[in-house]
């Protein structure tokens, strides 16, 4: 009996057979390749990632920090982006033999959505090959023109024109680097030797300038400022190694002393600043956010932060200070409820903290994405 | 008007570092830029160490037994090192490795020597023209200060007056004794 169920199986097998494999080879498509045109909607963070061959923006989402994408260029990369975040600029170093050989400057113009390069302008092969940081390469409050830091070591900033896709003009800066646009009109100012800022304004045509030196603002020996700003409100905020916090005011064309406040003032443990990127500003909120490392002396002043406090400039209040490791560079959201995020420079990890506004702006590490190398500079329109 | 630009550029270069000399002149201890005037032509410079003023007895070079400079990145001369040591490259702490070229400016760290108790002008050269690393990096950065005091900042890259080639390692040159 069971002989014949078999034998009965395998004929109505054999005849189906052909069937089958018609119907197998109907279904089979052939995969091919092709290139998804735009990265995954929402809002970005771009993480800039200077290498001495090649520098890479890496953008995640500021959701997830799920890595949507990136665009490249080539070493000691400099970057920023547009308010709209739609555009990235990426000024860097490309040779004929990489470490050695002939070598130009380009700036680069890259399309965000789409991850492609919009246009290439070359630069006087001048560019400062420093460590990363958003003062040394800047637009305009328009758009119009883009700043770039250069050090030969003798300073100076090249003016482009992104409408013309020319240079303007290159202006002197001897003694004094990073470059700080005034929130309107085409002027920026810049750190000097001696503690004063100088503020440099162009002519409408961006061909010619004329400036104006500030006050001594800040000790260069016993207080120095880091390159890293914020803007609060109409003013510029600058944070030094000790972590006072200079509040100053460019809107009359020079730069002026708002107040100084020390952050650390009445807290046990020697607390400084650390890191690049470090500090930034919830303007919602009023509420500054540094990188901080204890026992801090010469030498501490670029280490990862071992906390993040949150500070309330407009009442002079420490309103937390959150443990975190190796910290570096910070950026905040805008709006009333912010998300921080930060590197990790011992493991490069990019960080996205849950801000607890019922607890004085204190931070919880909600999730991390492994960054690709040492990076000192996050970007987003956040 | 970009060649002046340029001819200005030149002449900043030599001539904005003399100015943060003497703004450095004029702050204390820290008037270490006063006596390093020379570290700016690098190249030139590395020959002349260490610099002499202790009566004939100079704690400044401290070679050890064995005739070699300690490396240990805690060692007194590498206070503002930032970077890593040619001396693990195939060089040694003064000499660039083969095929690179010394860095024709640098920044500078004073360093205490724990010796005689006194200041040097260390010279921070960057050895430039090839790639890859070597050996653990050390930063340590007593003193640096960001680009706005340039002779100082050790972020930046000194091979960019060497036609801004890769920077391989770095040698510590004691230059002279801080005032």
């Amino acid at each position: 009996m069971a002989k014949m169920i078999t034998a009965g199986s395998w004929l109505i097998l054999l005849t189906l057979f052909p069937i089958a494999v018609h119907a197998d080879e109907a279904a089979f498509v052939p995969e091919t390749v092709t290139v998804k045109t735009r990265i995954s909607p929402g809002p970005n963070v771009l993480v800039n990632q200077m290498g001495m061959a090649s520098s890479t923006l890496y953008i995640y989402s500021a959701q997830d920090l799920t890595l949507k994408g990136s665009v490249s260029g080539g070493a000691w990369g400099l970057s920023t982006l547009s308010r709209d975040g739609n555009t990235a600029y990426m000024a860097s170093s490309f040779f004929s033999r990489i470490t050695y050989g002939t070598g130009e400057d380009i700036l680069q113009v890259f399309d965000v959505p789409t991850n492609t390069v919009r246009k290439e302008i070359r630069l006087p092969f001048k560019v400062t090959q420093y460590t990363p940081d958003a003062s040394q390469l800047r637009l305009s409050a328009d758009e119009k023109f883009i700043y770039v830091q250069n050090a030969t070591p003798a300073t100076s900033v090249t003016v482009v024109n992104l409408e013309s896709a020319k240079v303007s003009q290159e202006i002197p800066q001897p003694g004094c680097y990073g470059i700080y646009p005034a929130t309107e009109g085409h002027s920026f100012s810049t750190i000097c030797t001696d503690g004063s800022f100088m503020t440099f304004s162009m002519g409408a045509d961006g061909t010619t300038f004329t400036s104006r030196k500030s006050e001594k603002i800040f000790d260069v020996d016993n207080d120095p400022i880091y390159l890293a700003s914020a803007r609060a409100g109409d003013d510029l905020l600058f944070i030094s190694y000790n972590a006072n916090v200079y509040r100053l005011s460019d809107k009359s064309g020079v730069i002026r002393k708002v107040n100084v406040t020390s952050l650390t003032r009445g807290v046990s443990g020697n607390w400084g600043t650390s890191g690049y990127g470090v500090l930034s500003y919830n303007d919602a909120n009023n509420v500054l956010f540094v990188t901080m490392y204890p026992n801090h002396h010469e030498g501490t002043h670029h280490r990862g932060g071992k906390q993040i406090w949150a500070y309330d400039l407009a009442r002079g209040t420490l309103l937390s200070r959150s443990p975190v490791n190796d910290i570096s560079t910070i950026a905040v959201s805008t709006g009333e409820k912010p998300s921080l995020y930060g590197l990790n420079m011992k493991k490069n990890f990019l960080e996205e903290y849950a801000v607890d506004r019922n607890h004085g702006f204190s931070l919880k590490k909600t999730t991390q994405h492994t960054d690709f190398g040492f990076a000192t500079m996050i970007m987003g329109n956040l | 008007m970009a060649k002046r630009i340029d001819n200005l550029v030149e002449w900043v270069d030599g001539v904005a570092e003399a100015s943060m000399r003497h703004l450095a002149g004029m702050s204390g201890r820290r008037s270490l830029l006063h006596k390093a005037g020379k570290i700016f032509i690098g190249g030139a410079v590395l020959p002349m160490l260490p610099y002499d003023n202790s009566n004939g007895v100079s704690h400044a070079e401290e070679r050890h037994a064995e005739g070699t400079i300690p490396d240990d990145c805690q060692y007194w001369r590498y206070c503002s090192l930032h970077g890593g040591l040619c001396s693990k490259c195939g060089g040694s702490v003064t000499q660039c490795p083969p095929g690179t070229t010394p860095s024709k400016v640098a920044w500078v760290g004073t360093c205490r020597n724990p010796k005689d108790n006194k200041d040097y002008l260390v010279s921070y050269n960057d050895c430039c023209g090839k790639a890859g690393s070597c050996g653990d990096e050390c930063t340590r950065q007593e003193r640096d200060r960001p680009g706005y005091r340039m002779g100082l900042a050790s972020e930046s890259s000194w091979c960019i007056a060497n036609g801004k080639q890769g920077v391989h390692c770095t040698v510590a040159i004691v230059v002279g004794l801080a005032e």
